[in-house]
């Protein structure tokens, strides 16, 4: 249904840019190319549009102004047309005599602009009526501390599918980091919030293997017998315990694991 | 001048949080038509709801609002008398109106339309006084516009005196929610606006009692050391501050709503360890004041207690952390000698902005939407409510008659 109604649009696009190359010889040629440049601004802003309403159609996540922020930006974008229009009209109609049809293709424009925010509304509608949304994270490739930020920007909001792959992501991009073993803790961490505690075991395990000397490894024991425990396996979670207490007895960790031994939690 | 006013890169929570408030000029714009009465002797309660609706879509800055000047001179109480053109030409230039008519008991019958595209996006119909069904037709406006709930409906409970006050979200309707002949203190929402969680000096001893909204008793705390400062998290935890280890810490402690189920998260050697907020996004992790390294600074952990960590606030006095209801911010106070201010700090980047600077001001607690925060200033000369956006911009007073703690519920 989108692809539809969205190709319509480029087709629109399309035609308003070769009808508005036709009249590059005229002396209005610098208001036209920034009409241009406008119009080729909205394509690109639409193609990202219709591809992030896809993927907003297939995620399970909430909580984005972000879409909004688009429909705003491309309701600036139509706006801008209109306004950069105006001023082609106001240029042009004393070289309206010598371009001809300029004004026809105008108004033209003019009805295909009403319908495409026709089709603002439509699409906001449908915004309304997705049940989740997405967050969409700028993410600057060859930036380890944004891409960190992101992924644990999108822990704390409860977006744990995008947060477990920027992770992964930081992991296996930057693998020497000082940071790399933050973000295998937090992988396991937040496979553990979404309640998938076998898969946060294997991973909290790595950062007990692989980053054996980091400082994250009495949290990620710690995390790994709590883990264990809501897989039913106490003894398990019983000996991660007591290896914490003796492995590093001066470790906050200690104090809670030890708190748990005593509760027999 | 302490280090964190020094905070060298701010353009990008600058940048941030500069887009969740939409500043006049920016966005659509939104026209009021004033509502029209369609009964006799209610002139007064359709002017406080037109200025009701005016003053909410104002604060909600969500679209530009056009200036009621600039509003074509015929009346609208219904859309047969809508004239698209007359509302999309100069000089309104609106691109929405929301406009109706209130009869008397007071029913009012609430439209808004897209005058560029001639669709009808709202109709509908509120019953009740004129301040409640100006709130509802503003929430359906910011949610149809947004997709996200507005909070012209919320409340704030907030202290006064020795008691605790509830009052609308804009000031308007206040009155006593607890009182018990003793200090009452410090009270928290939980994130579904179903409880308050505050302190209680009635036993002599601080502790905390947990009501639900409409008054009754749901729990609470009974130690015989001081217990203090109460969080509810989103599936209905208690976290609170206490020194009940007598080893001369202050110290934080989980449980459920009734104090049974007791956990203790932090053992610190003699230190401090207060005010802990749940974030109210996920209930994953846990904020938290500690001056274990020297000064008051704000720390986070994970819910169970591990993985203890500074966020910000090294070296001076931060207090009263609130984690927003999104999870992406916490504000709290920061200061020292130089006064004490509200910051906002991003938790994904740490990034820091100050948003106050006239008076004292403390306590910050978020709106239901995280877009806007409320506050206790000293700035009119005594501890009032106050509110402001996310940015900083849109400062007003909101509780009369002395005001502070305030938490903002939906």
């Amino acid at each position: 249904m989108f692809s539809k109604r969205w190709s319509g649009l480029l087709g629109f696009v399309l035609v308003l840019t070769l009808s508005i190359s036709a009249l590059a010889e005229d002396k209005k040629e610098a208001q036209i190319l920034e009409l241009k440049q406008t119009v080729d601004e909205l394509k690109a802003e639409l193609i990202v549009l219709q591809r992030q309403v896809r993927t907003m159609q297939e995620s399970m996540d909430r909580n984005s102004g972000q879409l909004n922020t688009l429909i705003t930006q491309i309701v600036d974008n139509v706006n801008a047309i209109r306004q950069g229009q105006s001023r082609v009209a106001e240029g042009a109609m004393s070289a309206v005599n010598e371009v001809n049809g300029l004004g026809e293709r105008l108004s033209a424009t003019n009805q295909r602009i009403d319908k495409l925010s026709e089709q603002l509304a439509d699409l906001k509608k449908t915004v309304e009526n997705l049940p989740k949304l997405p967050t969409f994270t700028q993410i600057t490739p060859g930036n380890p501390d944004q891409l960190f930020a992101a992924a644990y920007g999108d822990y704390s909001r409860g977006n744990y599918d995008l947060a477990i792959s920027e992770f992964r992501q930081y992991v296996e991009t930057y693998p020497s980091s000082e940071m790399a073993d933050n973000a295998q803790y937090w992988i396991g961490e937040t496979l553990f919030a979404k309640g998938r505690f076998a898969e946060a075991v294997t991973e909290f395990d790595k950062v007990i293997t692989i980053f054996a000397k980091g400082d994250k490894v009495p949290a990620a024991r710690f995390k790994k017998a709590l883990a264990l425990s809501e897989l039913g396996q106490s003894d398990l979670a019983r000996a991660e315990f007591q290896a914490l207490l003796k492995l590093y007895p001066k470790s906050n960790e200690a104090v809670l694991a030890k708190q748990r031994l005593d509760g027999g939690q | 001048m302490p280090a964190i006013f020094a905070q060298e890169n701010q353009t990008d929570i600058k940048k941030q949080v500069g887009t969740i408030i939409v500043t006049p000029g920016n966005g659509p714009n939104l026209a009021l038509a004033d509502f029209v009465a369609r009964s006799s002797g209610i002139d007064s309660a359709v002017n406080e709801f037109n200025q009701t609706l005016l003053a909410d879509l104002e604060f909600a800055a969500i679209s530009g609002i056009v200036g009621k000047s600039l509003n074509p001179k015929s009346l609208v109480p219904d859309p047969a008398s809508l004239k698209y053109e007359e509302w999309s030409s100069d000089p309104t230039k609106a691109d929405y109106v929301a406009f109706g008519n209130i009869q008397s008991g007071l029913a009012s019958d609430c439209y808004l339309f897209d005058v560029k595209t001639k669709a009808q996006l709202i109709a509908s119909r509120h019953t009740g006084n004129a301040r409640r069904i100006a709130h509802e037709f503003a929430d359906e406006i910011v949610k149809l516009l947004t997709g996200r709930d507005g909070i012209a409906t919320s409340r704030i409970a907030y202290v006064s005196g020795n008691a605790i006050n509830l009052m609308d979200y804009d000031g308007f309707n206040a009155g006593g929610f607890a009182s018990d002949g003793s200090r009452n203190r410090f009270p928290q929402f939980s994130p579904d606006g179903r409880y308050i969680a505050y302190v209680s000096f009635k036993t002599g001893v601080p502790n905390i009692v947990v009501r639900a909204v409409g008054g009754g008793l749901v729990g609470g705390t009974n130690f015989r050391s001081t217990t203090s400062s109460p969080s509810i998290s989103p599936s209905g935890q208690l976290a609170f501050s206490s020194a009940i280890s007598n080893d001369g810490s202050m110290e934080i402690y989980v449980s459920s709503l009734d104090g049974s189920g007791l956990r203790r998260l932090t053992k610190t050697n003699k230190t401090v360890n207060i005010s802990p907020r749940w974030n109210p996004a996920t209930g994953r992790e846990i904020a938290f004041i500690s001056d274990r390294g020297g000064s008051p600074t704000v720390y986070v952990m994970d819910a169970s207690g591990a993985n203890q960590r500074v966020l910000v606030g090294r070296g001076g006095h931060a207090d009263s952390p609130s984690w927003s209801p999104d999870g992406r911010y916490i504000a709290f106070t920061y200061g020292g000698a130089g006064g004490y201010q509200i910051f906002v700090t991003d938790v994904a980047s740490g990034q820091l902005l100050q948003l106050t600077s006239e008076g004292r001001n403390e306590s910050p607690t978020w709106s239901p939407d995280s877009r806007h925060i409320a506050f206790q200033s000293t700035r009119s000369g005594r501890l009032e409510v106050w509110q402001m956006h996310i940015d900083g911009t849109g400062q007003r007073q909101v509780s009369k008659g002395g005001g502070r703690s305030p938490s903002w519920g939906k």
